[in-house]
This record gives C-alpha cells, structure tokens and sequence, in this order.
C-alpha cells in the first residue's frame, strides 16, 4: 500500500470521528523541529528538535520491542480507561490497544503536536485503533482546560470509572509548557472521579432510595433550570458554614431585599438564631448526618425560602418545606434514572458541583446570573482552630476533629499570609472553587467574586474585601428579584406526560420478572452444587446462561436499584479466575438484584398510585 | 614501628622508611600493594586525612602481589560480573520508565559507577603482544560510555535505553569475550 493511501485510509476512518480533523489538518501549520528518520529494524521515527537538542520520540532500534515494555509496565487489572499523553508515532498505541481490546478498556489520547500526530498516520497503520468503539482522540492546538474535562468526562462513567494515565516518556520533551496543565487537570479529574467513587460507596444507597422517593415530587416541583437569570446583574452573598461567619454574619440583616442570600443547608439553624432568613438554601447530600441541619427548625421563618436540593436528598423534608421547593441534579450522578423522568417532565437542569454544598451555592448563583458573587464563611479552613462557625452544634475544636475523624490534615496560607491548619477535602473543594472561577474567566465571565469572609484561604480569582465595604459597594439598592423569583417558582405549572404511568407500570413488571430470574438463578445453582453428573452439569450450566440472558435483557430496569449492586461492580472489574469465584459473584449477584428489585418495587407502586390519582395535564 | 609484608620475601631495609618510600621499593621490585592494615586495622582505602589522624602506628602490615598474578584475578572476578550485571541491566530496562526521574537516576548512577571499574580494568590490561581488535574495541568501549553519560545529560531515558540494551549489553558480552582473550595470554 502507498504511503499516501495508508494516510488517506487512517484520515477517513478519524473523519467519521472527528469531523472536524480534517480543519485542523488544514489550519496546522508544518512543524519544522519535526524529523522524519528509519529505525535499525526499519520502522519510522520521529526526530524532535528541542533548542539545538535532537531528541528522538521512539526507540531508534525497535520502537515495537520498545512499546511492549511500555505497555508490560503499565498495571491494567480492573482498570476501565487509560488516558495516553503523547500520541507520537503510535507503538505504544498500537501496543495498548492489542493489550485492552478484549476489555473494552477506553483509551484516550491526548496530542498537541499536530505535525508529528500527521506524520505518524502517514507511516503507520492505526485503522485497528481508530475503528475501536472505545478510542478517544484529543489533539488540540491552544491548550483549553475545560474542552479537555470535559471530553473526558462526557465519555466515562463519573462514578465507577477507574482510569490511569500512561504518559509516552517522551512527551516532555514535546509537550511543552502545556504538559503540566494537562497533567494538573488530569489527576484533578481522577481525584475526582476518586472523592465521587468513595462518596457512592458510603451513601449510594440511601441516595438512590432518596431519589426513588422523589421521583413523584421531581415531576410536580420546579428544577433549577427555572431560576435562570432570575437574579441578574445583582449581588448574591453565599453564605458558607466556616468560623469567620461570626465576624461579619450580623452584617446580613442589612442587606435583606438588596442582595439574595443563599446559605448553606449547615448553616441555616445559626442564621436562624440570629434572624436572619436566607432567601434560598442549598442542600448537596441527602445522607443521614445532614438530617441534624434540618432537626426541629423553625419552618414558620421559611414561608419565603427556596429550598434548592439534590433529587437524592430526604423526601420527608422536602415534603415539609414550607417555602418553594426546586430540584438540582448534579452532573453524573443517578443521570439514568433523572434522564427518564426528564424524557416525560422535561429537563430539570444540572449545576456542576466538586463535592461541597457551597458550590452548589456558588453554582446557582452564576446560573441566577447574580453579579457580584460575594463569599462569606467560606473559611475552607479551621480559621482561629475550629471547624465551623460558633454557635453551631457540630463545631469542634481543631483537637477534637482530629481526634475524631480519619482525614488527612494539611497548613496552607490564609488570605493574612498565616499558617492556618485545613482538612484535605476542604482543600479540594478550594481547588474547585479556583477551577471553576478559572473556566468562567476563560469562557468570558465578567462578574465579580468577592471574598469577603474575613479570613480562611484565598480563592482565586476573588477580590478580598470585608463584607461591610462590600455592602457599601455593591448592596446599597433594594430590588425585587427574590420576590419575581418566588412568585414564577409558586406559579409553577408542572407538566408531564402521561406515558408515565404506562411506563411505571412495565418497569415494575420487568422487576418483578428480574426478581423471578434471579430466584430462579439461585434455585440452578443451589441444583448445580448438589449431587449431579456431568451431563446434569452441562444442562443446568446451560439454563444459568439462560437466566442470565433473561437477566441482561431486562437490565435497563437495574438503574433503579444501581446502589444495591455496587458491590458488584467492583467484582466485575477484576479477572475471575476461578469456576467457584464465578459461582460465588453470580450468588452474590442474583441476591443483589432480588434485594433490590423487593425494595423498589414498592416505592415504584406507591408513585404509579399517587399518579393514577393525579389529573394529568 | 614493625613491618610486616605478606605474599612475598624481599631483601630490603625498611627501617627508617616512611609508608610512602616503603610503597615505592615494593612496586620497584614488580610487585602491586593490595591491601594495608595499621595494628590490625584494614587502611587500605582511607583518605589522606583520616591517615594522619592515625598517630603512631606500631605494627603495619602489607599484603603484596605480583601484577600478573592481581590482574588474572581482577580478570576472573570481572568475568564473573558481567552476565549479573548484564541481568541488572535488563532488570533495569524492565522498569526504565517506572517511578520518579530522581530514582531512576540513582539506578543509573550505580550502573554507571560499576562500568568505571571496568574501564579502570580495561586500561590496566596490559599484553606482551599485539593485537589487532584492541584499538577497535576499545574505541567501540569508549564510544558507548560516552553514548551513555550524554543520554543521562541530557535526560533522555529513551536514548538511555536504547544505549543500555543495544550498545552496551553487546558491548559488554564483547568485553567478556576480550577479557577471556587477554586472560588467556596474560596466562
């Protein structure tokens, strides 16, 4: 085959792909530091001129020996996604893939030398790797943050994805400046991925069976789609839980009607107690330790407070929330389950949190289009060496945090240049808050953040200021905007198909019938461990591959009890290796689902019948 | 102070002689020093300074040996080495691009160190007669360190590998050869 044909062939396989490759192509201009030389073993290399020293991309001997010992170091076992930096000549590729195609593993690719990623389709066959359902490529020219989050993101599962980074060795020498970008925002996404995945494990449960229950109210309540720019061009103080709130939380009372106050489910009981009434209240975690926030308070101050909650969050509060009640979803999480509602109510609306409520503050404000965003008790920090503002129950000396929780404790500098002792989520939440405004700054945002909590960490990307000077400032005229908002979410006029009520009920049924499946299952094996002969064996083995079939046929179903087989995940994704380690996961399995399917189904009955006697519009 | 000189008899006065003249009159009669002990104490490779903080020494051995006779064995030792270290080489190239740069580097390091000692004992090789692939293989030795030393200056582990395995692990089989030739004629 001719070069020219072997590059044609590659490119028009990317082009299904990639559409926009081939402008890419167009627009890159020819990298003169690029070389193009034989190997001893005659393959192709890539020569790069870095200031006056050549460095060559592959081996010069056996780039292919050299890619097996590559790929042999890497630790594949349970891994569903690598993320390659440096495309080069593509050994390593071609290596990679021949390792993980049987695994579906997902291979992403991230290039920034176009010139060489072009020389290396024109010398070498990558039709193999290109065809592959699960190869991602990401070749850019301008470094963008974002676009590279969120390609990856978009194509994994944010929550039981485990993925690595395998770096080409020599993609320093080409990468540039841009390499440690790529790298700070790959290991951002995996921590992430890492907090999401421990997060799931410990409350996946009770979120999911939270959400089950709110699934009637998330088709008659507003989402957060609704509060879009309901606020803007005016000021939003997010009032965060961290110590420093006592130093300026009195202040709050002046600026009721002037600025919307959003405040953190943990800090609600404080405000309260000094009568303030946020105007909306966010709540991120529908698991058992936030129900102390909600504990014998006052609803009668929260006629004219929106609560903003996660679908995962308690049924029986948002049930008893006096004010309006308006659903946000979080990227990824329970998306199959919120996409199917959606498909009958309408979307709902997805805010971008990294794991603390008051991102989700942060995150409304800026769809409410509020301007300036304004922080107070957003410490991230034990600011004077407690963990939360005084006069909340659950505030403990730094002493006794440490004593009482298993978290990594780290000093870092707060806005006065002091050492101030901090907790590695909180740490995390910061470098999200410095992210996020870092992405609103590159898309074009012009609004302005102000810390004004008066001590913790710095965020950056705000101004610091107190929050008396930025009242001054920026909250001296009354508006009504909390009140326009109040009146559309109470004037809110639920809409939803009646398709569901159908759609309920063969849900319920295809449970019922994994239920029986599953029972089925348990009742072969149980047959297959007693006393049979080979021939026995064969034909129960062979109706456990039919139950099995079954099963996978109506596993759509399974996303509404995902969290009671997450366990099973973890199973799946490491290598079986024994006929008695397979019977035991299938156990394990058939119990999972026959657990699942009890609990569920009764909630499910319970929707289908409030709907039935709904009028439906 | 007491002399006593182990691996060989000589006629000659040493009393009077500093440790230094003592050296040289060994070496002047065809004989190597291999090791000193100082009152029972191995001083064989201490510096200048921790020598002078010695004081008065009453009994100075010395173990003595004919240059043939430590160069056959130096020879033997190396012929020994260099398969193991051949291994280590390959152990090495197995996790080349494994764990951080600063680790790899002191790996590096003491492979480097171990391929001075050859190059000291290559230099040290002395025949009574010719021989025509000397030169060449020596400059082929000399080429591949020099390879080597500017693959780990300029932070290039790919070269680095790419040194290791296919210039010196045969450069070095070359060498075992070499040194079984010249064992073999020093005999």
């Amino acid at each position: 085959m001719g070069l020219s044909d072997l590059f044609k062939k590659n490119f028009e396989l990317l082009k299904i792909k990639y559409p926009a490759i081939q402008e890419l192509f167009e627009t890159c201009p020819v990298d003169p530091d690029i070389k193009i030389i034989d190997t001893v073993n005659g393959s192709k290399n890539a020569i790069y001129m870095d200031g006056g020293t050549e460095f060559l991309i592959h081996s010069k001997y056996d780039p292919e020996k050299e890619a097996e010992r590559l790929v042999s170091q890497l630790q594949l076992s349970g891994i569903s996604s690598i993320v390659v930096l440096g495309f080069g000549m593509g050994y390593h590729l071609k290596e990679l893939y021949k390792r993980v195609k049987e695994k579906n593993v997902k291979i992403f690719v991230i290039e920034s030398n176009i010139s060489l990623f072009k020389e290396a389709i024109r010398w070498n066959d990558f039709t193999d790797l290109f065809s592959y359902d699960q190869f991602y490529l990401y070749l850019f020219n301008d470094y963008n943050s974002v676009e590279l989050i969120n390609f990856i993101n978009d194509r994994i599962d944010i929550v039981f994805e485990k993925m690595i980074i395998f770096e080409l060795p020599t993609v320093n020498k080409y990468f540039k400046e841009e390499l440690s970008s790529v790298e700070r925002d790959l290991i951002f996404t995996i921590s992430q991925l890492e907090s999401n995945r421990n997060t799931i494990r410990e409350r996946g449960k009770m979120w999911e069976e939270n959400l089950l229950k709110n699934l009637y109210l998330m088709l008659n309540n507003p989402g957060v789609n609704d509060l879009y720019h309901l606020y803007k061009d005016k000021p939003a103080i997010l009032v965060a839980a961290g110590p420093s709130l006592s130093k300026n939380m009195h202040l709050l009372k002046e600026v009721k009607g002037k600025a919307i106050i959003i405040a953190v489910d943990a800090v609600l009981k404080v405000l309260l107690k000094n009568d303030i009434i946020p105007d909306i209240v966010t709540a991120l975690d529908g698991y058992k330790y936030i129900l102390k926030y909600f504990k014998d308070l006052d609803y009668s101050k929260l006629h004219n407070t929106v609560l903003l909650a996660v679908p995962e969050f308690f049924s029986h509060i948002l049930e008893e929330w006096p004010g309006p009640v308006v659903f946000s979803p979080s990227f990824g999480i329970n998306e199959e389950k919120i996409s199917w509602l959606e498909r009958y109510r309408g979307f709902i609306g997805r805010l971008a949190t990294g794991g603390s409520v008051a991102h989700l503050s942060f995150a409304v404000a800026n769809l409410m289009g509020a301007d300036p965003i304004i922080f107070i008790g957003q410490d991230l920090a034990f600011t004077d060496n407690i963990t939360h503002v005084k006069g909340n129950d659950y505030s403990l000396s730094i002493e006794e945090e440490m004593k009482k929780k298993s978290k990594g404790y780290l000093k870092v500098k707060d806005i006065y240049d002091n050492e101030v002792w901090t907790r590695s989520d909180f740490y995390f939440y910061l470098q999200w808050f410095n992210k996020a405004i870092e992405v609103l700054r590159n898309t074009g945002c012009q609004r302005a953040f102000i810390d004004a909590t008066e001590g913790g960490v710095k965020i950056e990307g705000t101004e610091i200021m107190s929050l008396k000077k930025a009242i001054n400032k920026y909250c001296r005229d009354q508006n009504n905007g909390v009140q326009e908002m109040l009146e559309k979410l109470r004037s809110y006029q639920p809409v939803w198909k009646p398709e569901i009520e159908e759609e309920l009920k063969a849900i319920v049924k295809n449970i019922e019938k994994l239920k029986e499946e599953s029972e089925k299952g348990l009742l072969l094996i149980d047959n297959l461990l007693g006393d049979v002969d080979g021939e026995e064996s064969k034909i129960l083995i062979n109706k456990i591959g039919e139950v099995n079939k079954n099963i996978i046929k109506l596993i759509d179903s399974i996303i509404f009890f995902e969290a009671e087989i997450y366990n099973f995940y973890d199973l799946a994704s490491t290598d079986i290796k024994t006929n008695y380690e397979k019977i035991s996961n299938l156990v394990e399995f058939y119990n999972l689902i026959i657990n699942g399917s009890k609990r569920v189904i009764k909630i499910l009955n319970q929707h289908y019948n409030k709907m039935l006697s709904e009028e439906v519009i | 102070m007491k002399v006593t000189i182990h691996g060989a008899v000589f006629d000659m006065d040493v009393n009077g002689k500093t440790i230094g003249e003592l050296f040289d009159m060994i070496e002047a009669q065809g004989y190597i020093v291999y090791q000193v002990f100082a009152d029972e104490r191995d001083i064989t490779n201490i510096s200048e300074s921790e020598f002078e903080k010695l004081g008065e020494i009453e009994h100075l051995e010395v173990v003595v040996k004919k240059l043939k006779e430590l160069t056959l064995e130096t020879l033997s030792e190396a012929n020994k080495f260099i398969p193991e270290y051949i291994e280590r080489i390959e152990r090495f190239l197995d996790r080349i691009h494994e764990g951080t740069e600063t680790a790899r580097f002191i790996m590096v390091e003491q492979l480097v160190d171990t391929l001075k000692w050859f190059t000291t004992l290559l230099e040290n090789i002395d025949y009574q007669e010719e021989d025509i692939d000397k030169d060449k293989f020596f400059t082929r030795w000399a080429e591949t360190i020099e390879n080597l030393l500017g693959a780990v200056e300029i932070k290039d582990f790919v070269l680095l590998a790419d040194v290791l395995e296919y210039e010196l692990i045969p450069v070095l089989k070359e060498y075992q050869r070499f040194i079984q030739v010249a064992n073999k004629k020093i005999i």
